[in-house]
């Protein structure tokens, strides 16, 4: 994969006698990823390597090209991170802390950088305020603000909704896409929350026992694990719908709305059945598609195989 | 010139956040009474009878500079544990080592921060001292004093860093740094050997300053005439090495081989 910008090969890491990372190969490309997978799979050790936090026992991690050991100053000037129960200076305010946080990422102008970014995250009339006062909410919202305020290609954020009530958790990932949109930012995004990281990624990395067990668009990975459900739009439903049901391959069938669901056994005799069927009794289809499964579908699906 | 600002810029966030109300207001009021009690020392009516060189000098080091240098006992082991091992139980050393920042620069800013407000403070209550006394504050007294203070500190600093680092725990690493050094003193001052009392903390910047000021003002400092060649250098050498070894250990530590999980 040419736009990759994450890649790791065979990455071993022990703490103690706990085996964290089993020989992990990641690819992270371009984009709004996800890297999703149980309580202690390894998603936040496996982040720490990549930020140069921590050292792995073996094998290889790059970003953008960069072995994240030995160069990760220069990593980590192209990327920005908010690591999970993040801790701030309280006694700081707000404006204080970015302004510091652009200081250290060179940035030109940090002050205006910083009110720039108070702005963008909604924090911009509590500026003044510590720190310490802060709501999860609002320090997630600054955590956000001070990852971003470096202008980094690449964003790390590390379970970025887990305190946060279902309409801030959509707040902050429309944040993450309107950035990824207006600005190119990539983000890498590690979460429990899947039906609202599957509005805004592209590719997901799933994570099991120190192994990815596997990776790839969404829409690669809901064809590969969806349950073979097509849906059928057509011109008279009750008709297809009687004439389908005396087809073999066709397990399942059931009507809502105005489409035709559809479980099939064997796709390829469907294919070339279906315009048969059709033809005979001189009905029009006006949309066919595969039922795509969810990420949590998707997920629930790969965890169950691999625990086989 | 980038690395410059990136230093500067971490001194400043250190200083404004490790100095923040009330721990900067709290050393200088410790620092003033520390002052006021000297000062009712030096006019006590006894100090007469004997040469008045002999106990200026004497309650001049024994009272200013070992009080200084023992108080900052308590205050380095409380600032490192806040600077340094506090910042990895909240989870703000990981938030920093994700900036781009050196990571040698990282740790030297809070070396040099908390180094520098305890010598500052420190180092005002002795020239102070020195003038509550009738010193003139560029005399040699003064100068040796301020240069064991220096020594002291640094040594100080460099044994509460390590400890701060390998902790990771705030009050722990407070205890850990006075039990430590507050061991290693009353071990020291238990020893039969005079010039053994060299490794003592509190003694050693006393042998110091008091052999520079025999060297300088000759004969003329008959209750210090105890303190040989070899104290001096035992005194000088056990904290100037135990710096060096210590500041090596903590940056190598730091820098090459500290995982932050």
């Amino acid at each position: 994969m040419s736009t990759r910008i994450v890649y790791t090969k065979d990455l071993f890491k022990l703490f103690g006698d706990v085996v964290a990372l089993n020989g992990l190969n990641l690819e992270i490309p371009k984009g709004i990823c996800g890297f999703i997978g149980p309580n202690g799979s390894g998603k936040t050790t496996t982040i720490n390597i990549l930020l140069g936090l921590v050292k792995p026992d073996s094998g290889e991690a790059y970003v953008f090209g960069l072995d994240c050991w030995r160069n990760s100053y220069e990593i980590k000037r192209r990327v920005g991170v908010l690591h999970e129960n993040s801790s701030y200076p309280g006694n700081f305010s707000a404006q204080r802390f970015l302004e510091y946080v652009a200081r250290i990422y060179n940035v030109d102008k940090p002050r205006e950088k910083a009110l720039e970014m108070l702005k963008v995250v909604g924090l911009y009339d509590v500026r003044d305020r510590a720190i310490k006062g802060f709501s999860a909410g609002m320090l997630q919202r600054l955590g956000l603000a001070q990852a971003l305020i470096g202008d980094p290609e690449l964003v790390i954020l590390d379970e970025p909704t887990a305190n946060l009530d279902p309409s801030a958790r959509l707040m902050f990932l429309e944040k993450v896409k309107e950035f990824h949109r207006d600005h190119g930012v990539n983000f890498l995004i590690s979460t429990h929350i899947l039906p609202e990281l599957e509005k805004v990624c592209s590719w997901v990395s799933i994570i099991m026992n120190g192994v990815i067990v596997d990776q790839g668009y969404l829409s690669d990975l809901a064809s590969k694990y969806s349950a073979n459900i097509y849906v059928v739009e057509t011109s008279d439903l009750r008709l297809l719908a009687k004439e389908l049901e005396k087809i073999d391959f066709i397990k399942d069938l059931w009507i809502e709305g105005d489409k035709i669901y559809c479980k099939i056994s064997d796709l390829d005799s469907f294919q070339r059945n279906l315009p048969v069927v059709v033809s005979k009794i001189n009905v029009s289809i006006k949309n066919l598609q595969p039922q795509y499964s969810s990420l949590e579908e998707i997920y629930r699906e790969v965890v169950k195989r691999n625990e086989k | 010139m980038k690395s410059k600002r990136n230093i500067l810029t971490l001194i400043l966030w250190e200083l404004e956040e490790n100095f923040s109300f009330p721990v900067f207001e709290i050393l200088i009021f410790v620092a003033v009474l520390f002052l006021i009690g000297f000062a009712s020392q030096s006019m006590c009516p006894y100090r007469t009878s004997i040469s008045l060189l002999d106990i200026v000098f004497s309650d001049y080091l024994e009272f200013s500079l070992t009080g200084c240098v023992f108080i900052s006992m308590f205050f380095t082991g409380f600032l490192f544990a806040r600077s340094i091992a506090k910042r990895f139980s909240n989870k703000e050393m990981k938030m920093f080592l994700s900036y781009p920042v050196k990571r040698r620069n990282l740790l030297l800013s809070k070396f040099l921060v908390n180094f520098i407000v305890l010598y500052l403070l420190f180092g005002s209550v002795l020239v102070f001292d020195a003038v509550l006394m009738g010193f003139d504050v560029f005399s040699p007294l003064v100068g040796f004093t301020l240069l064991s203070l220096l020594i002291s500190l640094m040594f100080l600093c460099s044994i509460s860093m390590v400890v701060a680092l390998l902790i990771k725990k705030e009050s722990l690493s407070f205890f850990a740094v006075f039990f430590l050094i507050y061991g290693l003193e009353q071990y020291v001052s238990g020893l039969k050997e005079p010039y053994d009392t060299c490794f003592s903390v509190s003694r050693g910047p006393m042998n110091i300053t008091a052999y520079l000021l025999r060297l300088h003002y000759s004969s003329k400092v008959s209750l210090f005439s105890y303190i040989t060649f070899k104290m001096f250098l035992l005194s000088l050498t056990f904290q100037i090495g135990v710096t060096i070894v210590l500041m090596l250990i903590s940056f190598i530590y730091f820098v090459y081989f500290l995982e932050v999980d």
